[in-house]
């Protein structure tokens, strides 16, 4: 299951009302508004955004222009030339024709994820979070016994209900995003509780405000540097964890993906045969991708707890950090 | 009181509705335990002869007849009764010797991994944020990268460097097979030996998390006014840094210690596949990949308890340290 | 998760082991976990820790039938040898194959000390029979002591084809402690006492070790220990067989056809023995649906198949010719039928007989290619286990050389459970597998196996094991004649199975594809003694019981 541990699942777990009214106001600082939920642009900003951005084009382009990844050629395993500019596998394939479908594969699952985790752990954790009472326990409780799933038996359950000729990338993102929800509904939960008390959103209450109103105009714009912080985690953590399931040889497996690239790199003994031009450069994407994420992550941090983002003293009220942290860290959480 | 009443009983329901779902997702999975080891012995050279399959199907008991209700009941007696039945994988062992003989090896080598990458990851944390704005914050982004590496990528890269190529590190196994399994210095050795090097992988890509959350929190503790008085009044900076916002910022971390303390059951397939590492991964894998049902579940129950208990454990300490939880609930 | 089983690579023989021979000269490292020059390890493949278990009838026994506790002859499933003795010495039948009569070896012991005789014989068919959870064999006979060292039995029919698997299979257990335990099924055995060469020395999960018997009747053999280790898969197997910490395994290994170049001191070897084959779920009748119903698709697909490239491309050419009435080409080279159309399949692909087949059939080929009857397209799926990456390859070459004989294929990757599922209940039009070897070296077991139709069962419940719901009267009628013939004559053997290969042939309820090689690494620098493509006294697989004992019975420790 976790091969590393999510350090910081207990921050979320911070019971309710730890630090009532603690959540600094995010226009706390010199910038108001909308402007707020923008990151600061720094170096750290600009070269995470870099790696995305040319990985995305990779993956999204690179397919357009590549052969076919699945021409089979009589020159099994020779190293980079000019023909092949990364070598070939095994079977004489373009390990950079398939790298780009790989990375074009791994993308969608971290995005199909990234999308469906975030949904699902903003609708438990916001939704829980603003309504207390009998739902809050619900759906935390809910929360609390996902945490918990077995991921890995998931995975084939799931691959089981799906008829075989429609599966691909989409099952194991679904299985991911079930799997994954939960720790970031935690969190949620805590800043919503935290937001509720807020003397705008009690007013916007007393004043009739419908709940969804109160909640999509006063609570959500509030949290989007906690969402976007983990919406780009559970995109980390979906392509790492794809990868590990691949490793064992239950990744999405008539799709291509970095994680199924590295795998039969794996099983055609790549690395026993110093064939470093198969299984190295998968693994260097998916860490130059989850790199840039991760310094994209570090600036949001900064709009979360300004303090982390202005050396010098802000006197803001402690700040809840805990949202960065479930980090980065899980290579899989399966 | 009622806090503490409301947090267990919580907590009970959502044992209660996991370990449910133990029960339901591996029968939900495709296969049945006989067909698979029927096909798995044929590609050891087993025979296929229709005897085989008819006698494996009576000693495995595939089909006891009974409805899946009357299953469900019986299952829930036998957990609390701590009783997980006998696994099918490793027949006739029962899932609680299997489980006793692979987890000692788990939380030995993933919970030495954990509290190295935590006591690493916050004394980085607490300098590095302490030192804020010096070269030291540039080791943020690096401990992120590492923590974007694939896990299995990352060791088995080592793995073929360290110890297939510069022979610094014993290649496979958690022991030295030829000595005595038991407390005697050359098996305790040897046993360290093994362990070193995937407990490094784990430390490598699990201590960035750490120190980032405790740098975090170190920035934001420096700027409280009771560091300022401290520093008003003169006192040592290591003093300050240790005694006043280290010891204060290092709560929330400590309680993500004790809950990662129960993921530490679930042990890492990773790890143990890359270094044939003996330990509950493995076996979890050997489970799934047989439908050995009881041993799933077995596996799933102590990492539900884990889990879950250690977020209650959480849940109640805040509740100490902190009366207003109480109150609030 | 890779699959186990020795996806091996069919070496020139004979040049591997000439070069091993060269090299014997220049050293491997020194094991780093190995244990003594007198101790052979062994790897079997075992993913994970083990778990104690040497009761050799038990499913999961992790070691000891023909180690610690022997049959009471030896077949030889490699070669067509006459059956070693063990603890017999003669055997016989009477005419009609209703009575056997074995004569045992009387100086037999016990490892722990007590006398074998026939009793012990006796008790342990009577048992297997009185238990149906330990009958893996169908024994059904009725067991006699006549002395201490003859027994006759005798069965309701003709049952010559049970022979090997009672004379061969059935492990030998002493009386005097199995008739104490109560329920023998469920037992471990956690200090097994047999007659075999070897004892258990050690235990743990990790690996456990056997050494010689002393008081064995053949003298205690040379080998003084053999260590079997527990890895997580093929990948460590090769790096402990790279660090030499391994001195035998079955599996492959990274460039196979250099292993005596790539690691000094060792060599390979590669047997044919099961033939990898496109099951088709054939039986409309039975439930089955899509085109593969249709022998001509099958033929067709057949004809198709480039196998010389898949031999290539998938298998590191260690596969080798298949002939399509499913007899080894090798072993059983003297059954292959003269009636057969082809001898052997083509390994060329004949896409003119391809194209002549479908049309015959009605089929047309649509403007993209694709043939088409009654409007639907001659499309069809194969369902392979994701991570048996050499049968995904091979699936998804063939894909390749069927789309320009006009047949769509879509490979599916599906996990291990919900594979042998399918399999199991015929939900599926194609997948690849291969067709296992029985208990004697005589493709009779193979046929009666996956080619009788009181093996098969509609679609939806389990086939035990004809998985292509092949029926054919004459099939059926020829192995029920086959039951009834001596094995040892052959003359009136061959007619029936000419009949059954024809009629094989011309359903093909199993596309034939490549017979598969098992390809075993071992060191022959520490050890001499191993089989050899020239004297291939045993299946030379590691987990093959009891086709490991007999090769460590025959290996010294070199010098």
């Amino acid at each position: 299951m976790t091969s590393v541990i999510p350090p910081s699942s207990g921050l979320e777990d911070l019971p309710p009302g730890t630090e009532p009214g603690a959540l600094p106001p995010p226009a706390a600082g010199r910038r108001t508004g909308w402007r707020a939920v923008l990151p600061a642009w720094t170096p750290k900003l600009a070269v995470g955004l870099g790696l995305v951005v040319v990985i995305a084009l990779f993956g999204l382009l690179g397919p357009v222009f590549a052969g076919d990844p699945a021409t089979i050629r009589n020159i099994g395993l020779t190293g980079p030339s000019g023909d092949h500019w990364l070598g070939t596998t095994q079977t004489g394939q373009d390990v950079l024709d398939q790298l780009t479908h790989a990375t074009r594969g791994s993308l969608q699952i971290g995005l199909l994820v990234g999308v469906m985790a975030t949904a699902l752990s903003a609708l438990f954790g916001v939704i829980g979070g603003y309504a207390g009472g009998i739902v809050d326990e619900a759906f935390s409780l809910f929360s609390n016994v996902m945490l918990v799933i077995p991921g890995l038996p998931l995975v084939i359950v799931i691959s089981g209900f799906v008829p075989a000729d429609q599966r691909g990338s989409w099952t194991i993102a679904l299985v991911l995003a079930l799997t994954g929800w939960a720790a970031a509904a935690r969190v949620l939960r805590a800043q919503t509780l935290s937001l509720r008390n807020r003397d705008y959103v009690a007013a916007a209450r007393v004043a009739g405000e419908k709940p969804w109103r109160v909640i999509c105009v006063e609570i959500l714009p509030n949290l989007l540097p906690v969402l976007a912080s983990q919406f780009v985690f559970s995109v980390i953590a979906a392509i790492l964890s794809e990868a590990g399931l691949s490793f064992l040889g239950l990744g999405a497996s008539n799709s291509s993906t970095l994680g199924t690239m590295l795998y039969f790199a794996q099983n055609g003994f790549a690395l026993q045969r110093e064939a470093w031009w198969w299984f190295v450069p998968p693994g260097l994407i998916i860490a130059a991708f989850g790199c840039g994420l991760a310094l994209i992550n570090l600036s949001l941090d900064e709009i979360i707890n300004p303090r982390l983002r202005r050396p010098g003293r802000g006197r803001a009220a402690r700040a809840l950090s805990g949202s960065s942290r479930k980090d980065a860290v899980r290579s899989t959480a399966v | 009181m009622r806090y503490y009443a409301r947090k267990l009983g919580f907590y009970l329901v959502a044992l209660w509705a996991a370990v449910t779902l133990n029960f339901f997702i591996p029968r939900l999975m495709p296969g049945n335990p006989v067909d698979i080891l029927m096909a798995k012995l044929q590609q050891r050279g087993g025979t296929v002869d229709p005897s085989v399959r008819r006698s494996y199907e009576l000693l495995l008991g595939a089909d006891s007849g009974d409805s899946l209700a009357q299953q469900y009941v019986s299952y829930l007696g036998n957990m609390l009764h701590g009783d997980f039945g006998v696994s099918v994988s490793s027949y006739p062992a029962k899932v609680s010797d299997v489980i006793g003989q692979s987890l000692p090896w788990t939380i030995a080598l993933i919970g030495m991994a954990t509290l190295i990458s935590f006591v690493l990851g916050l004394a980085l944390g607490t300098w590095v944020g302490w030192k804020r704005g010096s070269w030291l914050d540039s080791l943020i982004p690096g401990t992120t990268v590492l923590a974007a590496v694939p896990y299995f990528w990352l060791a088995l890269i080592l793995a073929a460097l360290l110890s297939s190529t510069l022979h610094w590190f014993p290649l496979l196994g958690g022991y030295d097979v030829s000595l005595s399994m038991g407390w005697n210095r050359p098996f305790i050795s040897s046993a360290v030996q093994h362990g070193i090097l995937p407990a490094l992988t784990i430390v490598i890509s699990s201590v960035g998390g750490w120190l980032l959350g405790m740098r975090n929190m170190m920035v934001s503790t420096a700027a409280e006014d009771y560091i300022l008085t401290a520093r008003a009044k003169g006192l040592r900076p290591s003093r300050i840094m240790i005694r006043y916002a280290a010891r204060n910022a290092a709560l929330p971390s400590v309680a993500g210690f004790a809950t990662s303390l129960g993921f530490v059951v679930s042990g890492s397939v990773m790890t143990e596949q890359v270094f044939s590492y003996p330990g509950i991964g493995s076996r979890l894998l050997q489970a799934v990949e047989n439908n050995d049902y009881a041993l799933m579940q077995g596996i799933f129950l102590v990492i539900t308890v884990a889990v879950l208990g250690a977020n209650l454990l959480v849940d109640l300490l805040y509740g100490l340290i902190d009366p207003r939880t109480r109150a609030n609930n | 998760m890779s699959r186990i089983r020795s996806e091996s690579r069919r070496v020139s023989l004979a040049g591997a082991v000439a070069l091993g021979l060269l090299l014997t000269g220049c050293g491997a490292g020194d094991g780093a976990g190995g244990g003594g020059s007198d101790t052979l390890i062994a790897y079997t493949g075992q993913s994970g820790d083990y778990q104690i278990n040497f009761n050799p009838y038990s499913p999961t026994v992790i070691d000891g039938p023909g180690t610690i506790f022997e049959p009471l002859f030896f077949y030889n499933v490699a070669r067509k040898d006459k059956p070693e003795p063990r603890l017999g010495t003669a055997f016989s039948w009477n005419k009609q194959g209703t009575e056997l009569s074995v004569t045992l070896r009387p100086d037999a012991k016990w490892s722990d000390g007590q006398k074998f005789t026939a009793d012990d014989v006796v008790f342990t068919l009577d048992m297997i029979r009185k238990n149906p959870a330990m009958n893996s064999t169908g024994y059904s006979g009725t067991a006699k002591a006549v002395d201490a060292t003859h027994v006759k039995i005798t069965f309701d029919k003709p049952s010559f084809s049970d022979g090997p698997q009672i004379l061969g299979r059935s492990w030998i257990v002493p009386k005097h402690i199995w008739s104490q335990i109560a329920k023998p099924s469920e037992d471990v055995m956690k200090n097994p006492v047999g007659t075999g060469p070897f004892k258990l020395a050690d235990f743990k999960p990790q690996a456990f070790t056997l050494e010689a018997n002393p008081g064995y009747y053949g003298g205690a053999p040379a080998l003084k220990k053999i260590r079997f280790v527990a890895l997580s898969g093929n990948q460590s197997g090769a790096d402990a067989l790279k660090a030499g910490q391994i001195d035998w395994q079955t599996g492959p290994v990274p460039d196979i056809e250099n292993v005596s170049k790539n690691y000094p001191g060792y060599q390979a070897i590669t047997v044919p023995m099961n033939q990898t084959a496109l099951f088709t779920c054939s039986d409309a009748a039975l439930g089955c649906t899509g085109p593969q119903t249709d022998p001509a698709v099958r033929r067709a697909i057949y004809y198709a198949m480039d196998r010389t490239q898949l031999n290539a491309l998938a298998f590191e050419n260690t596969s080798s010719e298949i002939s399509p009435g499913f007899a080894l080409p090798e072993r059983d080279k003297a059954l292959v039928s003269a009636r057969l159309t082809d001898r052997l399949a083509p390994m060329q692909p004949q896409l003119a007989k391809a194209d002549g087949l479908l049309r015959a059939a009605g089929y047309t080929k649509g403007s993209d290619g694709v043939y088409a009857r009654n409007g639907t397209k001659l499309a069809l799926t194969v369902k392979v286990v994701s991570g048996w990456t050499d049968y995904i390859t091979a699936v998804s070459t063939l894909a390749e050389q069927l789309k320009k004989a006009g047949i769509k294929l879509t490979v599916q990757q599906v996990s291990w459970n919900e594979w042998s599922d399918a399999r199991g209940r015929g939900q599926y039009q194609l997948l690849i597998d291969a067709v296992s070897q029985g208990p004697a070296p005589d493709p009779y077991y193979p046929y009666s196996y996956f080619f009788s139709s009181r093996t098969t069962a509609p679609v939806g419940q389990t086939a035990n094991p004809n998985f292509a719901r092949f029926r054919n009267a004459r099939v059926d009628a020829a192995l029920d004649a086959l039951k009834a013939i001596d094995p040892q004559n052959t003359a009136a053997r061959q007619p029936y199975y000419d009949t059954i290969q024809t009629e094989i042939e011309k359903s093909m309820p199993y596309i034939p594809i490549l017979t598969g090689g098992t390809t075993s690494e071992f060191n022959a620098r520490k050890f001499t003694g191993w089989p050899t493509e020239d004297d291939l006294y045993a299946f030379p697989a590691v987990w093959g019981r009891p086709d490991n004992s007999q090769v460590f019975l025959h290996l010294k420790p070199a010098k």
